[in-house]
């Protein structure tokens, strides 16, 4: 009696593990996305301006006009997260005041991201997120506007931040809590 | 085998993908910002910045997050303006872009306080949101509705507004919704002044960021405020805040049309062939997506029906009027939107409430909970029955309309044939909705005629007009004499009647003993009644009215417009532009001469009345007081108002506001310094000595603020526009630390000074 019940238990169990293996191998493609957006995120949300992106010791070298806008992403010799020209003229339009020079270093680099780390509508909400700390952050439209003017600053970047955006556009929410990322 | 079996089970749990729901709360609230149409994602995100930055800037508490509840375009707007129409008429046609919002804001949403934001055409969907959440589980008390520059008739809920007079593109909605018939806006109840660019922008004064924030952000951070205080949110923590609407296969289906036929369409009104062929794919895109679904086809070929008309100009612009006067009146069928299609003519409809939803409700907000208080006639009137000067006539461009955006602008076609003068029965009937708050309203006669046409173009500014009796005078607060009076026999003193139009400007009405030539001229006054200076150097307006015409009037169309019409053939017989911007607390009182007659000379003087009805100037609470042992406010002469000074610290970041004096602030130049003191206040010796001076405020102002934008960065301010004013000398810095900071400026060489009380730059 027992093996007989054991037999039919174990066709079951047979039969829902799987059951179990189709559903998860079913869903991995969208596991594995959500893990990429998930890992994309997170280095969104990690990626922070810091006091020598600030205080001028981490310029980068003079950048040849030729190149800086022969791609979309341009050049970030430094590896900041801001494109050289944006950061070279904040810095020459802001040489004494570090509070002004902060808030926008730290807006460019987020913009930036627009081209660097937005694939899907998960990626863009967490980068829209980040925008919205450094604009407060800034507190002034009119210089908000001056740096996305700059970042921006080509028919071509315009044109794929449109695209972009109409691509993956959704609704979202920020935080305003903790705007800049160097407190001074 | 168990061993195995344990394994295996291990392995799968741990590959599981893990679950996590946000948790709705008591705590804290949520505003969701909701767009007008065409507005770029980019537009609406800084709209959202913008805002934030606003309520968060002047002191609001981080309590509270901000979404945004993004309201996309479709088919490069047209089929926004077809779904603008029908939620104008209370019943649109598609819920699909509801529907996405709400799907998409749910899991931002951890709040049970709920305040929906919305601008222009952005209120029809919070309004529609309200309506959705409050009949599926949302308490009534923790939701609210707050719209900005709002095209509809109501706010739902306890829902309060904010529309300005200047806000062209809603003015322009009153006279299509009275040509059409259809409910008007709610009526103006502020005035922002004109930001720059205005003046060139049919669209101006209704942007969210370049005129409702940059013109009223205390206004509407006071307002959410206001809002979000009379939430109360009750009950244990849920998983979500509230349901999302259940997106079937028809939402599905949408979805695909639109995202196969909304990249067609853009950019269709370079070219009319362009737009006819890219209409076409797009038809033919949204029909292959699903044209055996009856609510794709309504949907999505309703939206790209205007498509097919090519953005009319000069010539077009009629019929294009005509086809929204159809949609307007008509209920919307598959065989209507067929006929379109072949290019053939709608029959017109006469308006008619659509059966299908309740028409919208009038307005719910109570007027006596709006700070300042909206426009109220000034005059009193009595029932009695006349008939009603209510013409208008369009503005010059009338085209498919962009839609009720503004966020961010948008590319428009813009026709610029004049239209013939129409009726206005809608701006007269909100007049009277205000009206009716106190008094009865009943018996006013409108006469709308659309046979009636005029060459002089104006804009929508008719009021009811009943006769007063001289002891119906208004009792409202004047500048100058309280009555209107008279000298000579030739203006009669019998007939003083103001009243506000739905844009709230001064309509006033004058009368005449007989016809024929006078002189109208006018002055200014600020808000303390202070005789402004010479702000135009204008020639008396020479007027004549028509044999027999005795009444006439005086129609303010903006700060900057009036025209006087002869009240009784309803036509412009003369017009002014103020060649300045002058404050909205301004005041104008009339006087008129007639030299005609030879034995004497007649005159009038009339009340001195606000121009915007509503228009007051900024108010702000002293909070900050004067430390000790520091001197007080001080100035001498002319320019410098030494008994106006108001402290307050916002952010942690003092600000002082201060006021010239009437009437010398005509933009002229000062000279001005932030002055960094000690702890015992002592003043270094203060002159500018041969300094040129390089300070101005915008002309005209009275209040103006010292600013601390950082704790070492010094600022001038324009309180009146809200803007921060940038020239040479107006703004500067201090060493980090100081202790104490004063304000000094002096114009004229030393003809007029200033010594603002020291305050501490950061919150003590």
């Amino acid at each position: 009696m027992f093996r007989r019940f054991w037999l039919v238990a174990r066709w079951v169990f047979v039969v829902l593990v799987f059951f179990y293996i189709a559903l998860v191998l079913y869903s991995y493609p969208h596991d594995h996305k959500e893990r990429i957006a998930k890992t994309a995120v997170s280095k969104i949300e990690t990626q922070k301006l810091t006091m020598d992106d600030v205080d001028g010791s981490h310029l980068p070298p003079p950048f040849n006009p030729n190149a800086i806008d022969a791609t979309l992403v341009g050049i970030d010799a430094n590896g900041n997260g801001i494109r050289d020209d944006v950061e070279l003229a904040i810095f020459a339009a802001y040489p004494t005041s570090t509070v002004i020079r902060a808030a926008e270093l730290q807006y460019a680099m987020e913009l930036q991201m627009e081209f660097t780390d937005v694939f899907d509508s998960t990626t863009l909400v967490a980068v829209l997120q980040q925008e919205g700390r450094g604009y407060l952050c800034i507190s002034n439209d009119v210089r908000a506007k001056e740096v996305e003017a700059q970042v921006f600053n080509t028919k071509e970047r315009e044109e794929y931040r449109e695209g972009m955006l109409k691509k993956y556009m959704t609704s979202f929410g920020t935080d305003p809590s903790e705007v800049c990322d160097v407190q001074l | 085998m168990r061993a195995q079996v344990f394994l295996v089970l291990a392995l799968l749990l741990a590959l599981t993908p893990s679950l996590a729901s946000a948790l709705c709360t008591n705590d804290g609230a949520t505003v969701v910002y909701v767009n007008g149409i065409l507005t770029s994602l980019a537009d609406a995100k800084n709209d959202l910045f913008a805002l934030e930055n606003r309520f968060y800037g002047d002191g609001g508490s981080k309590d509270v997050s901000f979404k945004m509840g993004y309201n996309p375009s479709h088919l490069d707007g047209y089929g926004d303006e077809l779904q603008s129409v029908t939620q104008a008429l209370g019943s649109p046609i598609s819920d699909y872009d509801l529907d996405t919002i709400l799907e998409q804001i749910a899991p931002d949403v951890e709040t049970r306080k709920l305040l929906l934001l919305g601008h222009s055409q952005g209120t029809f969907y919070t309004n529609e949101m309200y309506d959705y959440l409050v009949h599926n589980g949302v308490p009534p008390e923790s939701i609210s509705v707050y719209n900005l520059a709002t095209p509809a008739n109501a706010v739902e809920g306890d829902g309060t507004y904010l529309t300005s007079g200047n806000d062209k593109l809603v003015n322009q909605v009153r006279v299509w919704d009275a040509e059409a018939g259809a409910p008007g806006p709610l009526p103006a109840n502020i005035l922002i002044p004109p930001q720059p660019g205005d003046d060139t922008d049919i669209y101006g004064g209704h942007h969210f960021v370049e005129d409702y924030l940059a013109g009223a952000a205390p206004r509407i951070v006071s307002d959410i405020d206001a809002s979000l205080a009379k939430l109360t949110a009750e009950g244990t923590s849920s998983d979500t805040c509230f349901k999302t609407p259940s997106l079937g296969l028809v939402y599905d289906a949408q979805k695909t049309a639109f995202s196969l036929a909304d990249p067609a369409v853009v950019g269709v009104d370079s070219v009319a062939s362009k737009a006819t062929s890219a209409a076409e794919s797009a038809l033919s895109a949204v029909a292959s997506a699903g044209s055996a679904l009856t609510q794709v086809v309504n949907a999505g070929i309703a939206d790209a029906v205007f498509s097919v008309f090519p953005k009319p100009d000069a010539q077009n612009a009629g019929t294009a009027f005509s086809v929204e006067k159809a949609l307007y009146g008509s209920s919307l069928t598959e065989a209507d939107y067929e006929a379109l299609l072949n290019g053939q003519d709608l029959p017109e409809e006469e308006s008619a409430p659509l059966p299908s939803k309740p028409q919208p409700k009038q307005p719910t907000l109570s007027h006596q909970d709006l700070s300042p208080p909206p426009i109220q006639p000034v005059a009193q009137p009595v029932p009695q029955k006349v008939a009603a000067s209510t013409t208008s006539s369009l503005p010059a461009a009338i085209s498919i309309s962009p839609g009720f955006g503004g966020g961010g602008g948008g590319n428009v076609a813009i026709a610029a044939a004049p239209l013939p003068a129409v009726e206005n029965p809608e701006s007269e009937a909100t007049s009277s909705q205000v009206a009716e708050q106190s008094q009865d309203p009943e018996q006013v006669e409108s006469s709308p005629s659309d046979d009636e046409t005029s060459d002089t173009v104006a804009t929508s500014t008719a009021s009811t007009t009943p006769d007063l009796g001289p002891e119906q005078q208004p009792t409202l607060p004047t500048c100058g004499p309280a009555t209107l009076s008279t000298k000579g026999d030739f203006f009669s003193s019998d007939k003083d009647q103001a009243d506000y139009s739905a844009a709230g400007f001064l309509v006033y009405h004058f009368e005449n003993t007989e016809d024929g030539k006078f002189t109208l001229t006018w002055n200014y006054f600020d808000d303390e009644c202070n005789t402004s200076g010479p702000v135009d150097t204008h020639n008396p307006l020479s007027l004549t009215l028509p044999s027999g015409v005795l009444g006439w009037s005086v129609r303010f169309t903006s700060m900057t417009h009036f025209d006087v019409w002869d009240d009784q053939n309803n036509l412009i017989i003369g017009s002014y532009d103020i060649p300045a911007q002058l404050p909205v607390y301004t005041s104008i009182a009339f006087d008129g001469g007639n030299f005609d007659s030879s034995d004497d000379v007649s005159s009038f003087v009339s009340r001195g009345l606000k121009i915007f009805g509503t228009g007051e100037p900024p108010s702000f609470t002293n909070s900050g007081p004067t430390p000790a042992g520091c001197p007080s406010i001080s100035a001498t002469g002319y320019f410098f108002d030494p008994s106006y000074e108001n402290a307050e610290y916002v952010g942690g970041l003092l600000r002082v506001h201060l006021r010239f004096l009437t009437p010398y602030n005509d933009g002229r130049h000062f000279n001005a310094e932030g002055l960094a003191l000690t702890s015992n206040c002592s003043f270094p010796f203060l002159s500018f000595g041969f300094a040129p001076p390089q300070t101005s405020l915008t002309p005209f102002i009275r209040y103006y603020s010292f600013r601390m934008a950082s704790s070492t960065h010094w600022i001038l301010w324009d309180d009146e526009n809200n803007l921060q004013v940038h020239c040479t000398s107006c703004e500067g810095d201090i060493a980090s630390g100081t202790p104490l900071v004063s304000f000094f400026a002096s114009v004229d060489g030393n003809a007029s000074t200033l010594r603002m009380t020291p305050f501490p730059p950061t919150s003590p």
